[in-house]
């Protein structure tokens, strides 16, 4: 964080004046600042005066937690654990409510809070640590696919019209002709389309299933990146591919291994005149 | 010999239960919403302990999976359900007898916490209550450090604009005194 640009500290930085959580420059850097400028003294004053005894009082919720009601549900958890013959296989049934509880999310479009939640001045911060955030949407998009199950996705109802008109919305939120041009995965099929938001952008994720791979999503979120060879990462348990051109990112997630992802963005790529 | 995660996850589990809770709670704003939370955290840790890195924080590791699923699952269902928030009194007086001074005063801390944005009420639990650095949070949330600046700003913020307006209740009622 560079102070020396500007004539006044932000809030954040105020408030990071009175964590102690500034570097010793930039403290002296906000002590210089404050020294000439009564109005940031205000604000300085009016941030210390949002400050409460946080931790005294939360712990108190610590007491107030039903202490045997949780360890119950833990040495359930534990015995259920070890009962299961392979751990990572979950219950069917409760991965089943799983997926509909994170289907419920899509349909809702419950993408605001976290999502939405930057103001204008987190806005300008961000600015500075955009390099830092690149990934983020990548995790968030990698957790909620970890949570389909294969056999869910796989039974899936492909409703054409519906997949048709949710496409038309694609094309317009991104500018890509999607609807005309359906981005084809060798050997997968098109089971879902939907669209996203990550920020205030749009994001369009699509949604494929093959039966030795299980399912694997397409997104593509126009962010303005400069063109970016693809790139393989590991994130929530599931390998991705990413890559961006013309000013979107575009991300393949799923249990595929990355030799077959690097094949599937190739498909992505040349459909789509990358 | 050096435990397995999975070990690790069975040992310190039980510990971590209320802290785990409270950040359901701070969440979703509901005693037995946080309890199912800490209930589906408990079983996904179980299944996934192989991607817990022995060596990092089980406790960051466990906040990190409540909260996805908070996110991913819970919360859309809240949200179909309209659903309204525990008041500070139902959370801090279970048995009645507990009304202590530094109880009134915790109540008072967590009904002013409990009406902020959700995402300030858990940038504030993560930093001012479980000791997070900035950058910690941050990765945690997946947000820049300057978005919990500015968080922790807008909370703060608030709570003074509080502050500010019971005094100025107080004022006012000494002025009808007199």
């Amino acid at each position: 964080m560079s102070l020396a640009a500007r004539d006044r500290p932000t809030d954040g930085e105020l408030v990071a004046y009175l964590d102690g959580a500034l570097a010793p420059a930039e403290r002296a850097e906000v002590e210089r600042l404050l020294q000439d400028d009564s109005a940031a003294r205000d604000r300085l004053a009016r941030l210390a005066g949002g400050g409460r005894p946080f931790r005294a009082a939360f712990d108190q919720l610590l007491d107030a937690s039903p202490q045997g009601r949780l360890e119950a549900m833990a040495t359930a958890a534990i015995a259920e654990g070890q009962r299961r013959p392979r751990p990572a296989a979950a219950q069917p049934r409760y991965r089943m409510l799983r997926t509909a509880a994170a289907l419920l999310l899509l349909l809702a479009g419950a993408t605001g809070g976290y999502l939405a939640a930057r103001g204008p001045l987190g806005d300008l911060l961000a600015d500075a640590f955009e390099v830092e955030d690149s990934g983020a949407w990548r995790e968030i998009v990698a957790q909620q696919v970890s949570l389909y199950s294969a056999q869910s996705v796989a039974a899936m109802q492909v409703d054409q019209a519906a997949q048709a008109r949710e496409l038309a919305r694609l094309d317009a939120a991104l500018g890509l002709p999607l609807s005309s041009n359906v981005p084809v995965l060798p050997g997968f099929a098109l089971q879902r389309v939907d669209l996203l938001h990550y920020e205030g952008q749009p994001l369009a994720q699509l949604l494929y299933y093959a039966a030795d791979t299980g399912p694997v999503a397409l997104c593509i979120m126009p962010t303005g990146q400069a063109p970016q060879p693809p790139a393989i990462e590991r994130r929530a348990g599931l390998n991705l591919i990413h890559w961006a051109a013309g000013g979107r990112e575009y991300l393949i997630v799923g249990s595929a291994p990355p030799a077959r992802l690097r094949t599937l963005a190739d498909s992505v790529a040349s459909g789509l005149s990358l | 010999m050096t435990p397995t995660a999975h070990q690790i996850v069975i040992a310190e589990l039980p510990a971590l239960l209320p802290r785990l809770w409270r950040y359901g709670l701070v969440l979703s704003g509901d005693r037995s919403r946080a309890e199912d939370l800490v209930q589906a955290t408990c079983v996904r840790a179980l299944e996934k302990h192989s991607q817990f890195t022995v060596g990092t924080r089980l406790d960051r590791w466990l906040f990190s999976i409540l909260r996805s699923i908070w996110l991913n699952e819970v919360r859309a269902l809240k949200i179909r359900e309209g659903q309204g928030f525990v008041s500070a009194e139902e959370v801090l007086f279970v048995d009645g007898e507990r009304r202590i001074e530094t109880n009134i005063l915790a109540a008072e801390v967590f009904r002013e916490v409990m009406a902020l944005p959700e995402a300030q009420r858990e940038t504030l639990l993560l930093v001012y209550v479980e000791g997070y650095s900035y950058r910690e949070a941050a990765e945690t949330l997946h947000v820049p450090v300057g978005t919990i600046m500015s968080r922790l700003a807008a909370a703060r913020g608030k709570l003074s604009r509080l502050d500010a307006d019971r005094q100025e209740l107080r004022d006012r009622l000494a002025g009808e005194d007199r």
